[in-house]
């Protein structure tokens, strides 16, 4: 008999697995457990953790707060007006009873709110380690349901880590749009600088026949985090989802997005930008499988690279042999502002059926000299000029976005962004 | 207001301005016409402070100052303007929006007071009038999509608009059809004043029955070999450049 190698754990693992040895998880939780238990966490020798060896990365996953330990906190000035403004305090969802202030009455008729763990129906059918993560420590989230009706409603939710020690903070929403009804869901995450505090977010979409659901995601956590992020979205016939990811905080990012299409004629616009200095690293890893005919996707990136930053993109399509007519753009690029930033791009097709128009470009560059040097030629400054060639650079991913006040948000923060820089 | 003596200029170790000279006075309006790949570009370029060229010889004085210590925002500031032979597209930058940055930046620069809205808008759509700049123009990102002439058009209101004092003009006749012509020109003449200097080149004497220069030199080979009055442009549109060239 060969003596097994004795695996050494690292602290992250050591600290996770002792919490999932205290809390008392039911079966499905405990399964997902019991995967991370048994592989740890995932390291660079693991194809899609290539790039972002988790297992190097995050240091500790420091006490996961409950609901006992929070203290019960309002959402903060939403990113856009919004019907619905919810609130998720230490991963863990604050009272509904106000939620709903602002909300006309159509939008409440047509907006139902609960706090729980929503089936899990759109998630990940491939479970991954920061699946696993998020199924095994979250306990809650908010429940989301929208019907059809004349109204479009918003719903915002603030992720806020209130604590100055470093906690896990873990949550998972479901949000169903229905047949024929429309959402937008706007969420900001953000926590303390300084601490160590690690966030896990889950999201369940779906998107039914005929509905749209757009989604603007800002990232904006405490200097020293991790957010370790998943969304798993079903799109079905004639729908629409328009999720925008903009990512900006965090010591460490990683953002799972998994998209099947379930029916036909429907339509995904997934866009991203993320800004990043430091030493910060942030991947975003996305996989849109077109598994029916007749569907299109747009998935546009744009990342912006300072000082010793890293950032990953992994897109992955799949285009299942049915999926016939499929026509999928993807596209992602880095803008680098230093020598020292990194970009790593890895986009990848994967296509069974014949009649269809798929692409993806890839580039990676510095600011351009010529056109800096018009901007300069007219009397503007280099900052400024830099600056506005950032913004122009991000500007294509955000202005595709259909509202307004959506696209305004995005231009702050990213104009707060380049002047902290 | 502009004194440039013995400039010599190399791009990647290439000596492409091999000893210039010219002095232009304000209120005066200098051509330069030549041959392709004379030069000529390059020492608009090096006027505007592209970084790309390598000083070797030779100085620059603008307004009694060294030009060329000065960053290319600084220049333009000062008052030196360059319109592009070929002007970049730039998408994702609102004209407007560059407009306003560059005017309140070179009025920052100059300590005046930045302009507000109202104010910005009617200069706006008075100088694009003028220059037949459809409104429809400067909605678009910067040069995005613009025609050959319509980007000529859009550099001369730039020049308008931020009223430099030495305005240096790169073929801006290339492109533009008759009746653009005469509007560029019109526009470019009611900038001529007597503090205003210009630097114009050009390969057709065309555009100096319009824009009508006060001295042509002749640039072959990184050196001006022959200066004259406006009648040297005809002599060029006779006989070509074939006798200076051999000249140099
Ligand atoms: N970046 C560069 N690297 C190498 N050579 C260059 C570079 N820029 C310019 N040159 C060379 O310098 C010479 C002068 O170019 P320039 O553009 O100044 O000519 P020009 O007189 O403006 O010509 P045209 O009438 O065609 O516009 C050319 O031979 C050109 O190839
Ligand atoms: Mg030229």
């Amino acid at each position: 008999m060969t003596a097994q190698p004795q695996k050494i754990q690292t602290q992250a693992e050591t600290s996770l697995m002792q919490q999932f040895a205290f809390l008392d998880l039911e079966p499905s939780r405990q399964a997902a457990a019991d995967r991370l238990n048994e592989s740890g966490l995932p390291h660079r020798r693991v194809e899609e953790w290539k790039y972002t060896d988790l297992r190097a990365l995050l240091k500790d996953v420091p006490q996961l707060a409950s609901a006992q330990s929070v203290v019960p906190t309002t959402a903060g000035q939403p990113l856009v007006p919004a019907d619905f403004v919810l609130a998720v305090v230490d991963g863990i969802p604050q009272d509904l009873a106000n939620a709903g202030a602002n909300a006309s009455d159509a939008a409440k008729e047509a907006v139902s709110l609960e706090i729980g763990l929503g089936d899990a129906k759109g998630f990940h059918e491939k479970p991954n380690a920061n699946v696993d993560f998020n199924m095994a420590l979250a306990s809650s989230g908010y429940v989301i349901q929208v019907r059809k009706s004349a109204v479009t409603p918003i719903i915002f939710i603030d992720h806020i880590v209130s604590k100055a020690d470093a906690i896990t903070a873990a949550c998972r929403h479901s949000i169903l749009v229905e047949s024929g009804a429309q959402a937008i869901l706007v969420e900001r995450f953000s926590g303390p600088e300084g601490s160590a505090y690690v966030a896990s977010s889950g999201l369940s979409v779906i998107v039914e026949d005929g509905a749209k659901l757009t989604q603007a995601r800002v990232v904006a956590e405490g200097d020293q985090s991790s957010h370790l992020a998943t969304i798993g979205a079903r799109i079905g016939t004639d729908a629409i989802y328009e999720p925008f990811v903009m990512t900006l905080g965090s010591h460490l990012v990683r953002t799972d997005v998994q998209i099947t299409f379930d029916g036909e004629q429907s339509h995904l616009g997934i866009r991203g930008a993320t800004l990043v200095k430091g030493k910060q690293h942030t991947d975003m890893t996305l996989d849109v499988d077109h598994a029916s005919p007749n569907c299109t996707s747009i998935e546009q990136f744009k990342s912006v690279i300072a000082d010793e930053a890293k950032a990953v993109f992994q897109g992955k399509i799949m285009v299942k042999q049915i999926a016939q007519k499929t026509d999928a753009k993807m596209m992602s690029q880095g803008l680098l502002l230093s020598e020292n930033g990194e970009f790593l791009n890895k986009p990848e097709l994967e296509i069974f059926a014949d009649d269809v128009v798929c692409g993806h470009g890839a580039t990676c560059g510095d600011i351009d000299e010529e056109m800096l040097f018009y901007l300069l030629s007219r009397g503007i400054p280099h900052p400024v000029a830099e600056i506005m060639m950032v913004q122009a650079f991000v500007a294509e991913a955000i202005e595709d976005t259909e509202q307004p006040e959506i696209i305004e948000a995005f231009e702050a923060i990213l104009a707060d962004w380049l002047a902290s820089r | 207001m502009l004194q440039i003596k013995n400039l010599h200029a190399n791009v990647d170790g290439n000596e492409i301005l091999r000893g210039i000279n010219l002095t232009i006075k304000p209120g005066e309006v200098h051509a330069i016409m030549g041959p392709n790949g004379s030069g000529k570009s390059t020492l608009s370029y090096v006027l505007a402070g592209k970084d790309d060229y390598e000083i070797t010889e030779g100085e620059i004085l603008f307004k009694g100052e060294d030009l060329l210590e000065m960053a290319p925002d600084e220049r333009a500031a000062a008052g030196v303007f360059l319109a592009f032979q070929y002007p970049i597209e730039i998408p994702g930058v609102a004209t407007m929006t560059f407009l306003r940055t560059a005017m309140n930046a070179q009025r920052k620069a100059r300590g005046e007071a930045e302009l507000n809205t109202p104010d910005f808008m009617k200069i706006v759509k008075q100088k694009a009038s003028e220059l037949n700049v459809s409104p429809e123009m400067l909605k678009r990102p910067l040069n995005v999509g613009f025609s050959g002439g319509e980007k000529k058009r859009n550099e001369i209101m730039q020049m308008a608009l931020l009223e430099p004092t030495l305005c240096v003009m790169d073929e801006t006749d290339s492109g533009l059809d008759i009746d653009a012509l005469r509007v560029v020109s019109d526009g470019v003449n009611a900038l001529r004043n007597s503090e205003r200097g210009m630097l114009v080149i050009t390969h057709y004497q065309r555009l100096l029955d319009h824009i009508v220069p006060d001295v042509v030199h002749v640039m072959s080979a990184g050196k001006i070999v022959k200066s004259g009055g406006k009648e040297l442009a005809l002599e060029l549109e006779e006989n070509g450049y074939a006798d200076f060239v051999n000249a140099a």
